[in-house]
């Protein structure tokens, strides 16, 4: 038993550094998966068009930089996931801690990958504009949708670690829920899997819009508020389930 | 060793997004398409459509001759062929009697995609008037949708086929000016005539 009193928000610091520099690698596969995002969409993976009249036929490859930001969500969204795993909870027993202070530091280490994945994913937009700039000839390039504003950047950024604070939750909540028992690592993907093939086999069931509650809000103020309360919601509960889980 | 190696990855990544960032302002806005689709053009799409309606895009302000053929030509008889396996379409205008002359004229819109069309070709061997079309056209662009993260509170993002349709209508019309006494014999399965008489 030891005598030194330790306050909990310098632990909570302690483990969330900790965290920072043994995770490092973690920022190394979020380059890689953006690097991989980035390759898929400079070969035009938001679509080709085509359309022809008499003689002439016109063929747009459309690119957006929302294929870097949907493998950044997949990224965040494992990478909380994976906080959860026992491995990673044990290396927490290191230090003077409790299940606050190992949540909370988890907490504090998916707001800063949020942040560094949303500051990277609108970078990796204008990355993606400067390669479309210098590889194709100007006369061919639609400059609509091309430039972007600064305003229009920060509030990528801004959505994007909204975003991924949301998904990071998610993942860090159902890893949390993978923890109650072992069979839960086999239903939950499937129950997942399932929705996705009922969905695109019942056109008029639409589970997945649920999310739209996000996707079209129009209001700053309200996005922002709707991402807190469900951030929140989603952490205490997986902080609620994690208490449940047995200690070591 | 290894932290070392994530460290540099991850600064050279962070490295390479702020020059890009810094490169990506200092470029010149000007250069890229930017055909504009606003009202004013859907007004100009229903003065194009009734003009060719009444076979009269050679008249229009935004159309310009970009070749032009002359024949001197004194018989009473025109057989108008393709010269190759396409079916050209093309408008006849009458013009007055006996003036010894066929004229013919290639209009093209003046868009961007009029400047990457090749051209028709005609050739006039005794009383036969031959007609190659310009051939296959592919024309391939780039285009930027609005990020999905940066339109969440913006307006719908700019859709490039509405415009390309747009700069793609009547873009380029092949016009043949011919005496009024001249008899025209064509194929129908062949060559695309639409005749517009003088009077």
């Amino acid at each position: 038993m030891s005598l030194a009193e330790v306050s909990l928000w310098a632990v909570i610091k302690k483990q969330y550094i900790f965290k920072i520099k043994s995770y490092s690698n973690l920022y190394v596969s979020m380059v890689a998966v953006q690097l991989i995002a980035f390759l898929f969409t400079a070969g035009g993976m938001a679509g080709t068009s085509g359309i022809g009249y008499n003689n002439i036929y016109i063929e747009v490859k459309m690119c957006s930089g929302t294929g870097v930001f949907i493998f950044t969500v997949l990224w965040i969204m494992a990478n909380s996931f994976i906080l959860t795993l026992p491995l990673c909870r044990n290396i927490d027993f290191s230090f003077v801690t409790n299940r606050i202070s190992s949540n909370m530091a988890n907490i504090g280490f998916m707001a800063t990958a949020a942040i560094a994945g949303g500051i990277t994913t609108a970078l990796a937009t204008i990355l993606l504009r400067n390669v479309f700039y210098y590889t194709t000839e100007s006369k061919f390039l639609f400059a609509a949708n091309f430039w972007v504003e600064p305003g229009e950047l920060l509030t990528g950024a801004g959505v994007a670690i909204m975003y991924l604070l949301l998904f990071s939750a998610a993942g860090y909540l159902a890893g949390a829920l993978m923890q109650l028992h072992r069979s839960l690592y086999v239903i939950l993907p499937a129950l997942l899997l399932g929705m996705f093939f009922y969905e695109s086999a019942n056109e008029h069931i639409r589970i997945f819009k649920a999310l739209d509650f996000f996707f079209l809000e129009k209001s700053p103020l309200l996005f922002t508020f709707k991402i807190a309360v469900a951030v929140l919601l989603l952490w205490v509960c997986a902080m609620g389930l994690s208490n449940r889980t047995e200690v070591r | 060793m290894q932290l070392k190696f994530y460290n540099y990855t991850i600064g050279i990544y962070s490295v390479v997004l702020l020059m890009s960032l810094v490169l990506f302002y200092g470029l010149p806005k000007e250069g890229l398409l930017d055909p504009t689709l606003d009202q004013g053009s859907f007004a100009e799409k229903e003065v194009y459509d009734d003009a060719a309606m009444m076979w009269d895009l050679d008249l229009l302000e935004g159309i310009h001759p970009d070749k032009e053929w002359r024949f001197q030509y004194e018989g009473n008889h025109l057989k108008i062929v393709s010269a190759d396996n396409g079916t050209p379409q093309i408008v006849v205008k009458r013009t007055a009697a006996h003036t010894g002359e066929i004229r013919a004229a290639e209009y093209r819109k003046a868009t961007f995609i009029a400047e990457l069309l090749n051209p028709f070709q005609l050739s006039l061997s005794g009383n036969m008037l031959s007609v190659w079309e310009p051939g296959r056209c592919e024309l391939k662009f780039k285009a930027f949708d609005k990020d999905f993260t940066a339109n969440q509170f913006g307006e719908k993002s700019v859709q490039h086929q509405e415009r390309l349709i747009r700069e793609m209508d009547f873009v380029q019309e092949l016009y043949l000016y011919v005496p009024d006494d001249v008899e025209i014999d064509y194929d129908p399965d062949s060559v695309f005539l639409k005749i517009k008489d003088s009077k």
